[in-house]
């Protein structure tokens, strides 16, 4: 099968052609979006629910309650943490102790080499629920968190970030 | 009364139910849901367990607690 009759064709169609009709198996649920640029657009079903979950993930009440519930699984001193700097270390046996900064990629930090690690959850999520995630399966399953993460040698944090990491590894030498 | 959260866009879905006759049919929708979400790449644990007990990884229905976090399965960024 050519690009050109797959998924990416439809894509490149919609964007070129937007009053192109879309695959007929998208069906279901369809909406029509109004608008400047989607005149008529016959949104398929798997792209509104995509950009509602998107948008959903990113709302603040979802993020709201995504942090309530990362606040009561975090223990004193994490919690400490996450109020005074917006993140928290976690101590994973044998590898040493990790910061979960909150962002959606490349957010896990080893304090002992510098690495970062990216492992999302499929579905779209708060950031609060990712860092939940991070955290539970760092302290309680490591394996599968490194079989899956992708892994930067290299310090791929911004400056504040980096300033971040310094104060915690200070805060947590002392 | 015990309460499955799964990780979701909204925060968590809350999915609650109990050992009593009376709820017999909401225990087994969350056994469904349940295993469901652990065959397709999810991870449970169990959290919250009282008395200093720390978090633990569960894949056994009948082996939950108070209360589970479900995590949807993780992908490398």
């Amino acid at each position: 099968m050519s690009w050109r009759s797959g998924w990416l064709g439809r894509l490149v169609r919609l964007f070129r052609d937007p009053d192109d009709d879309l695959d007929s198996r998208w069906g279901g649920e369809r909406a029509v979006l109004r608008g400047y640029g989607a005149r008529g657009l016959d949104a398929g079903y798997p792209i509104r629910a995509w950009t509602e979950q998107a948008a959903a993930a990113r709302s603040q009440a979802s993020e709201l309650r995504a942090r309530r519930l990362l606040c009561r699984m975090l223990d004193g001193e994490q919690k400490r943490e996450l109020q005074q700097h917006g993140c928290f270390t976690v101590k994973v046996q044998g590898r040493g102790m990790f910061c979960i900064l909150p962002r959606s990629t490349f957010n896990v930090l080893s304090l002992e080499t510098g690495a970062a690690y990216c492992c999302n959850i499929e579905a779209f999520v708060p950031i609060s629920d990712l860092m939940l995630a991070q955290k539970l399966l760092l302290e309680n399953d490591p394996e599968h968190f490194f079989s899956v993460a992708n892994r930067r040698s290299e310090v791929c944090a911004g400056s504040w970030e980096e300033e971040l990491v310094r104060s915690l590894g200070r805060s947590l030498r002392a | 009364m015990k309460t499955i959260r799964i990780l979701d866009s909204s925060g968590d879905r809350v999915v609650e139910f109990d050992d009593g006759e009376a709820t017999t049919l909401a225990r087994r929708e969350a056994q469904a849901l349940f295993e469901r979400m652990l065959s397709s790449g999810s991870t449970a644990f169990k959290v919250n367990r009282g008395e200093g007990r720390p978090d633990e990884k569960v894949t056994d229905f009948s082996a939950l607690e108070n209360e589970t976090i479900v995590v949807p399965r993780v992908v490398g960024g």
